[in-house]
């Protein structure tokens, strides 16, 4: 099988895991209506045809309808409102002379579209990926892909409850959208904390967001330092864990790798040092009230106005009631 | 998870949005998407309503309920896991938004897209309601 370019390849190998044996690629494929009997296709050269490159995706649970899907790869350039016509006009007429079959089109074009091409995809009811914003988003051509993944997916799941609302525009545009418009978030939150935030199982990109909302108010239960890093237990089976600089959190795997170590402990705002069954006697019981990210060091502010530092190869605790000096641990 | 829209029933009874996600995952067709970017489950058929005070959803009509606020049928329920909110005076009430929602303006003889992030007061939305902050 020949591809065009490295879009084409991936884009069909997708529409191959999601949809299977249905999916199929086409280039130079001569379309033809499936109704050409009427009078108003009837033309010296037969009825109309067009020369298009194709991956159509196909769906068991609904065969009688397709996805037409047109791959665009222009390098930096975005793509026009001629590409979006161009295919709005072909999904028209394959949906206008069809004898059962129901079209739908999606144009992908990782280096994104002129704003132009927005009402057309909306009036002619054609999803576009990546989606356009109001602003000048740029995305990955990995970012496409997935987003790409994303719709054929669900689109393929939604297949299973009534559908009719999709067929009509801009529903099909507008669904693709929903799928879509989230990857900005996803994005901005791998450029502002890189790799810091790690889900523990699925191993997904997070946020410190995610981490206080999943965290307040959960119940400190036990502390494990190792060669690795450490380990926090909370209540509700909850994990927090600091291995060098990322932090993995979420229901997982209690153990963390490495082997036993005691890391320096300190107390009181100043750093006196401590031993760790004092941290530990002071923290275990306490829930989470807040929570800090200073780069080098997270802290859990926690109930009885106690605050608990980690840090890769230390831990901190310390009081934070009024006044200092009359309230050292 | 990040925020949850406010969901009720046909007889205007709260659903809690978690017991509703575990109810919809024993059909595994239902989870549209779960994944790094979010969960995106349909409920189309569960006669799930939330409100709205941005005009009727279709036809962008004012409420005739005097609180202004709308029912409206959700199709999918879509949670986001980086989704930024915002808050915005839009009409008489006080929205929070995710900040890349797109919100219908009038500019002119024509309507326009914009991002709740660049609203700004003085805009009038499709519906009729002004923004204030």
């Amino acid at each position: 099988m020949t591809f065009k370019n490295a879009l084409e390849r991936r884009t069909f190998e997708i529409t191959q895991k999601v949809c299977g044996s249905a999916s199929l690629i086409e280039h130079n494929k001569t379309i033809r209506i499936e109704n050409a009997d009427s009078l108003d296709v009837a033309s010296f050269v037969g009825p109309p045809r067009k020369e298009i490159d194709v991956i159509t995706a196909g769906f068991e649970q609904s065969p009688e309808l397709k996805i037409l899907i047109s791959c665009k790869e222009y390098g930096q350039s975005k793509a026009e409102p001629a590409d979006v016509q161009e295919w709005a006009a072909v999904i028209k007429t394959m949906n206008q002379y069809s004898a059962g079959t129901t079209y739908l089109g999606l144009v992908i074009s990782p280096s994104g579209f002129t704003s132009g091409c927005e009402p057309w995809a909306t009036s002619y009811n054609l999803g576009i990926i990546p989606p356009l914003k109001g602003k000048k988003l740029r995305f990955p051509a990995d970012t496409s892909s997935q987003m790409f993944e994303r719709v054929l997916t669900a689109f393929q799941k939604r297949l299973h409850f009534p559908h009719a609302d999709l067929l009509v525009a801009p529903q099909f545009y507008e669904f693709v959208y929903r799928l879509t418009e989230a990857f900005e978030g996803r994005d901005h939150s791998a450029q502002e904390f890189g790799d810091r935030y790690r889900l523990l199982e699925s191993g997904w990109l997070s946020s410190f967001q995610e981490l206080v909302k999943l965290f307040k108010g959960k119940a400190l239960q036990g502390i494990e330092t190792t060669s690795a890093g450490v380990s926090l237990k909370f209540s509700e089976g909850l994990m927090f864990r600091m291995v060098g600089s990322q932090i993995q959190f979420g229901r997982g795997d209690e153990r963390i790798e490495g082997d036993r170590v005691t890391f320096r402990c300190e107390k009181n705002f100043v750093g006196e040092p401590c031993t760790f069954d004092f941290v530990e006697k002071l923290v275990i019981g306490q829930s989470v009230t807040s929570a800090g990210d200073w780069g080098d060091r997270f802290e859990f502010g926690l109930s009885d106005d106690l605050m608990l530092a980690i840090e890769p190869n230390r831990l901190h605790v310390y009081r934070t009631r009024n006044p200092v000096d009359q309230n050292l641990l | 998870m990040s925020d949850k829209p406010i969901l009720f029933n046909s007889k205007r009874e709260r659903v809690d949005v978690d017991d509703l996600i575990d109810r919809c995952r024993s059909d595994p067709n239902r989870i549209l998407a779960d994944d790094e970017v979010g969960l995106v489950v349909y409920i189309g058929d569960l006669d799930i309503y939330t409100v709205t005070a941005l005009g009727h959803p279709e036809t962008g009509d004012p409420s005739p309920n005097p609180s202004g606020h709308w029912a409206q049928k959700v199709t999918e329920l879509s949670i986001l896991r980086f989704g930024a909110s915002v808050r915005r005076q839009i009409g008489s009430v006080v929205k929070t938004l995710s900040a890349d929602s797109v919100l219908v303006i009038r500019d002119g003889d024509s309507l326009r897209k914009v991002k709740a992030s660049d609203l700004k007061p003085g805009m009038i939305l499709r519906t009729g309601e002004k923004v204030y902050s």
